[in-house]
């Protein structure tokens, strides 16, 4: 680090003040960092946290285009070590642990170690913490709960394990909420429901809860299924145009089995296709009304 | 041999000071405690202090960190969904925010170290205003709009369209880690408002007077370092 500067060195020894205890000249020798290396280093710290933002958003693209599966593992580890390495630069130079005395790094690295070990212990068992292994059976004894850890505990308010306990109904919170959105807010229409919440996503998903397909059903599903010469997809909505990709001419090869359906309703074109290819009829047909 | 004025000059008390706060502020007036050698040592010693509460800091959000951990490996669902939910834009918009900060705050101790009154100002000033910055996004794009769809923590939860049942609890850990964090920075801001309240009126800082200002840039860098690990854990990571 060429532009950090040093105070003035100490004096020499002063054998009328051997301890120093006169001196008045303070703060010699600390350490002046330079604005150039900060400035690097900033530089340096918003580059690592444009890469880390890019490096989750690549491993995103990746799954959803090439369905690669990348385990979790990789996002989890890439993401602390950029930050590992982006946290040893503050500490080395917005913090100037490089230029200070040793003594600051060292509690410091202690403290770190000790995280280290809370991290460490508290996440040793987490794969097998509800299990017992066959050869450790004969050793565990009875617990509080006053049952034998081989037996299902009866009494659900006795268990250790974490977790939403049954509460109303035996229902977990979120299946509660869900519910009683449902009945108090929108009173039982569904279909409301569904569409507030389709309607104030940024790409939606068809949510594992809409289990009457009103993603499909009212016409958020564009986005996802677009049509392919291979394989028709009903369109929903007025959008001029929409059905325009789906002439007649397009459907040749499902001609047998479409040609009654397309000559009784020669401007419907979507009645042909439809109705040989599977459930989506019946939302698209509820699209249209609705 | 015993004159009048004998008991007041050994009494122990010194004279009065009668100079002005401003006087006895400015950092070319400023001596060392009694208690240490030099300034040099006091120096040191503060700093040293300053790192064990540090650790300290470190250790509480050790403890968030291992509830992120733990709960992260019992419910991967409910965490992937969670992760969901939050715009990533917006965290590294206020990482971005933070890392600016973290600079000036550096620099402020150089303009310190050199007597650049002016700089030193204006380096605070922009942390200051990175700080409220920070809050504020953080309060507009995040946690009011959050709160009012009913994504709350633990009991409070009322979103009706969660994924996984164990969702409020990530919201718990969600919310205190970066709620902690935030209280952090509203105490950073504090100090370092308070820095530039004695560099504007006192001159309180120079070459041999910079104490305050190193360690409330210290305390505003762990901010910065706890933001950095908070940041892929809660928006990144999938």
């Amino acid at each position: 680090m060429s532009d950090t500067q040093h105070q003035a060195e100490a004096p020499a020894f002063n054998p009328m003040d051997p301890h120093g205890t006169n001196y008045a000249d303070d703060h010699h020798g600390h350490v002046i960092v330079g604005w150039k290396t900060q400035l690097t280093i900033l530089v340096i710290l918003l580059i690592l946290t444009a890469l880390t933002v890019n490096v989750a958003q690549a491993e995103a693209i990746i799954m959803a285009e090439l369905n690669i599966v990348i385990p979790h593992w990789v996002n989890i580890i890439g993401a602390m070590l950029i930050a590992t390495v982006k946290a040893t630069l503050v500490c080395m130079f917005f913090m100037q642990l490089k230029y200070d005395k040793p003594l600051n790094s060292i509690v410091f690295g202690f403290c770190l170690f000790c995280v280290f070990l809370f991290l460490f212990f508290a996440t040793l068992d987490l794969t097998h913490r509800d299990t017992i292994r066959p050869e450790r059976a004969q050793y565990l004894i009875a617990g509080g709960t006053g049952v034998g850890l081989d037996q299902t505990i009866q009494d659900n308010t006795l268990s250790a394990g974490i977790g939403p306990r049954p509460s109303i109904n035996n229902q977990a919170i979120t299946e509660f909420r869900f519910e009683q959105a449902l009945t108090n807010k929108y009173h039982g229409d569904a279909e409301a429901m569904w569409t507030y919440y389709y309607s104030h996503q940024d790409h939606p998903h068809r949510h594992e809860k809409d289990t009457e397909n009103y993603f499909h059903a009212l016409g958020f599903d564009h986005h996802e299924e677009p049509s392919s010469e291979e394989l028709s997809r009903p369109k929903h909505g007025t959008t001029p145009g929409l059905f325009d990709d789906r002439a007649p001419s397009h459907d040749t090869h499902h001609a047998a089995d479409d040609d009654h359906a397309a000559d009784d309703h020669p401007d419907d074109h979507e009645a042909g296709p439809a109705a040989d290819t599977n459930a989506e009829t019946e939302d698209h047909t509820a699209g249209d009304d609705s | 041999m015993t004159t009048i004025d004998a008991p007041d000059m050994h009494s122990g008390h010194p004279p009065a000071d009668t100079r002005s706060k401003k006087e006895r502020l400015f950092w070319k007036n400023r001596g060392h405690s009694e208690h240490f050698r030099s300034h040099e040592e006091e120096f040191d010693a503060c700093k040293f202090g300053m790192w064990l509460f540090l650790t300290t800091e470190v250790l509480l959000f050790a403890g968030i960190f291992c509830a992120y951990a733990v709960f992260r490996t019992m419910y991967p669902e409910a965490w992937a969904a969670g992760s969901h939910y939050l715009n990533w834009k917006i965290g590294a918009l206020n990482t971005v925010v933070l890392l600016i900060s973290s600079f000036t705050a550096a620099m402020a101790v150089r303009c310190a170290q050199l007597d650049q009154q002016r700089w030193l100002k204006l380096n605070l000033i922009i942390t200051l205003v990175c700080a409220a910055l920070f809050v504020f996004i953080k309060l507009k794009f995040e946690y009011l709009p959050k709160l009012s769809e009913g994504k709350a923590p633990g009991t409070f939860f009322s979103y009706p369209f969660a994924h996984d049942p164990h969702e409020p609890l990530w919201w718990g850990v969600y919310y205190i880690g970066t709620g902690i964090h935030a209280l952090h920075v509203l105490i950073g801001a504090g100090l370092l408002g308070w820095v530039l309240y004695r560099a504007w009126r006192y001159k309180a800082y120079g070459p041999t007077e910079y104490t305050m200002v190193e360690n409330s840039a210290l305390y505003w860098h762990l901010v910065d370092l706890v933001w950095i690990f908070l940041f892929p854990l809660l928006y990144l990571v999938h």
